[in-house]
């Protein structure tokens, strides 16, 4: 089941890497947007590009984060009914659960690379300002960004299928620590080699 | 699949969703699921093609930039200290009085909310300063983890706020308008919460017993310079927003950058503080992003086959009161929130309900402030309540998980009083709004 393995560290490591490349781009939306503020009180000289160039970043950001926050199961879910299932009967629900996922985002990811096609075909640009910025490279993030959750649901899959045929294999992400809330500000450290209860 | 009669199709639209739900499907999942299910059956392949205009429309908007900004201000105030420091004022503010402690906590907890758009963020740091401070000083705990836990939810009443936001991009309200509904119910809750305790610390003072220690008038005098900055982060914020300087998406990125100040020049700014706040902002937008999609999506189909007409029909056939109408909309939110989450809630019922609350005649800037009300109270009944999840999970050892939901019982009788009163007097949400806009 080496394999097993190796795929799961490489799946998740590609999730784990696009969610901390983009996060900084919180950081530029907040530079951007700031930019702004002082180019219309202090300089009395709006831009034109500020409020596009923040919509874009924010719409790329949120899009790509989504495989990142399956990764780290951020996803919210109802667990009433799930989370009194035992481990087998939470991977059966799973198995349906993602390959139907699986159907639909390829679905959704034909739909979107139909989308950006259409979008480069004609050179699109933005009508919204004088600025008039092209479209097509904010309209490829989503088939780049379903793609990669698309990724990720098929590693959730591959888990809760080898979990519902009692096969024997090494989970990479059972030895992390998950946690809601920020592990400096908890009265005891968290213990970081303990298994994950959730 | 033409002939489907409407209801049929939402029906099944919304059973199928729940039961997906049920299985533990990410919300996300389950309403994208249905959502590309009943648009294949009901329009064939063009009926897919609002997936992706959906997805555009959600990505495509300058107000919802507000939501990560918020989002990463509330995270790194919580890093900052604030909370040490404005625990330490009231301490020596108000530590003499019986209840003092559990007093100024509601006061923390709306500072906080008046500048963190979350409501976990001044539950767990709260839970981590407040609690065990004032459990070693005799404080009753079941008054004050219930009091955290409902100060904590203020977060969602006190603009900013996410779930406003998100409110007023599914209903088109204006996000400043509801920000102005939201901020004197607020205050008045938290005035409620702060009526209860001194009540009850009169009757038995053994719950909250006054502090020893005593302060000289200087030393008073100097904890209140903790009140500086967050009170000019709130006051540029707010002010930008309500008073319409800025939009709203400027005046969160106006508050981020502040934030990060106020964490700077109190040296409480390190390299790994800035990285888990950009990452636990990335992992909280993909969650809401992805649902974003989904539930707009989701809405788009179950208003185009006339979903609302027809529940609108219903409520004319059955000649319901327009006021019964409310509150069993009201109900239903309150039964939901103990299942979904509040996130869930606004999206997949904001487009079925507001237009009908305004065919009805109703304000819906009043609606959406019963509506954050109601939400509040879910974030305090289990099953399925966040805050007592984030009180658990940070409390001592002596706070069992029993106290913790006996705990929020009597905050949640008052804030279905505190409801109560919006509904029965409107002027409440709306005087602010109406004397601005």
């Amino acid at each position: 089941m080496v394999w097993v393995t190796r795929y799961l560290v490489a799946q998740d490591g590609l999730s784990e890497y696009v969610g901390r490349a983009i996060s900084w781009l919180t950081l530029g939306m907040i530079g951007v947007l700031m930019i702004e503020i002082a180019a219309r009180y202090f300089f009395n000289a709006p831009t034109l590009w500020a409020h596009e160039t923040s919509t874009m970043l924010y719409g790329a950001f949120c899009m790509l984060a989504g495989a990142y926050t399956l990764r780290h199961r951020g996803h919210v879910r109802s667990e009433v009914i799930w989370g009194a299932l035992p481990k087998r009967g939470q991977a059966f629900c799973d198995v349906l659960i993602f390959s139907m996922g699986a159907v639909v985002l390829a679905i959704f990811l034909k739909l979107a690379i139909a989308f950006a096609a259409e979008s480069w075909a004609v050179l699109e640009y933005s009508n919204k300002s004088m600025w008039q910025p092209p479209l097509y490279p904010i309209k490829t993030v989503i088939p780049v960004a379903v793609g990669l959750v698309l990724l990720q649901n098929m590693a959730e899959l591959l888990r809760a299928v080898l979990t519902l045929l009692k096969v024997d294999y090494d989970d990479p992400r059972e030895r992390e620590f998950d946690y809601d809330i920020d592990p400096d500000l908890l009265p005891v450290a968290p213990d970081t080699n303990a298994p994950n209860k959730r | 699949m033409e002939n489907l009669d409407p209801l049929a199709i939402t029906g099944i639209m919304f059973a199928s969703m729940l039961m997906l739900m049920a299985l533990g499907a990410p919300l996300a999942w389950a309403l994208t699921i249905c959502g590309v299910g009943s648009a294949y059956a009901i329009y064939g392949d063009g009926g897919l093609d609002l997936l992706i205009s959906s997805t555009f429309s959600a990505m495509d908007n300058f107000l919802l930039v507000a939501l990560p900004m918020f989002i990463f201000m509330g995270l790194v105030l919580q890093r900052s200290g604030i909370t040490d420091d404005l625990f330490e004022m009231i301490h020596k503010l108000m530590g003499r009085l019986p209840g003092g402690l559990g007093i100024g906590t509601v006061v923390i907890c709306a500072l906080i909310a008046a500048m963190a758009g979350v409501s976990g963020a001044a539950t767990v740091s709260l839970g981590i300063i407040a609690l065990p401070a004032m459990l070693s000083r005799g404080y009753d705990k079941r008054l004050v983890t219930g009091t955290i836990m409902a100060g904590g939810a203020l977060g969602f009443l006190i603009p900013p706020s996410v779930l406003m936001i998100i409110y007023a991009f599914l209903s088109r309200d204006s996000v400043g308008k509801l920000f102005a509904a939201g901020l004197m119910p607020g205050l008045m809750l938290a005035g409620i919460y702060i009526i209860y305790i001194l009540v009850r610390c009169r009757i038995n003072p053994s719950l909250g017993p006054p502090a020893e220690e005593q302060f000289t008038t200087t030393e008073k005098l100097k904890s209140l310079r903790f009140l500086i900055a967050p009170g000019l982060l709130i006051f540029t914020v707010l002010g930008c927003i309500i008073g319409g300087i800025t939009s709203p998406s400027e005046a969160s990125a106006l508050g981020a950058f502040g934030a990060l100040l106020i964490a700077a020049l109190q040296r409480r700014l390190s390299w790994d503080t800035l990285r888990y706040v950009m990452i636990s902002t990335t992992k909280l937008m993909g969650m809401l992003m992805w649902i974003t999609i989904a539930a707009v999506f989701f809405s788009k189909i179950y208003v185009g086959v006339g979903a609302g007409m027809v529940v609108g029909e219903l409520i004319e056939d059955f000649d319901l009161s327009p006021n019964l109408v409310i509150v069993s909309m009201l109900v239903a939110y309150f039964i939901l929130g103990m299942f979904l989450d509040d996130f869930a809630i606004v999206f997949i019922t904001v487009p079925l309900f507001v237009p009908i609350v305004a065919d009805l005649g109703f304000d819906t800037t009043w609606f959406a402030v019963l509506f954050i009300l109601s939400m509040q109270s879910a974030y305090l009944t289990p099953p399925f309540g966040y805050n007592l999840f984030y009180m658990r999970s940070v409390a001592p050892k002596e706070v069992t998980i029993v106290d913790i939901y006996w705990s929020a019982l009597p905050f949640v009788m008052l804030q279905i009083l505190g409801l109560a009163l919006v509904f029965l007097f409107p002027q409440i949400a709306l005087w602010l709004p109406g004397l601005l806009f």
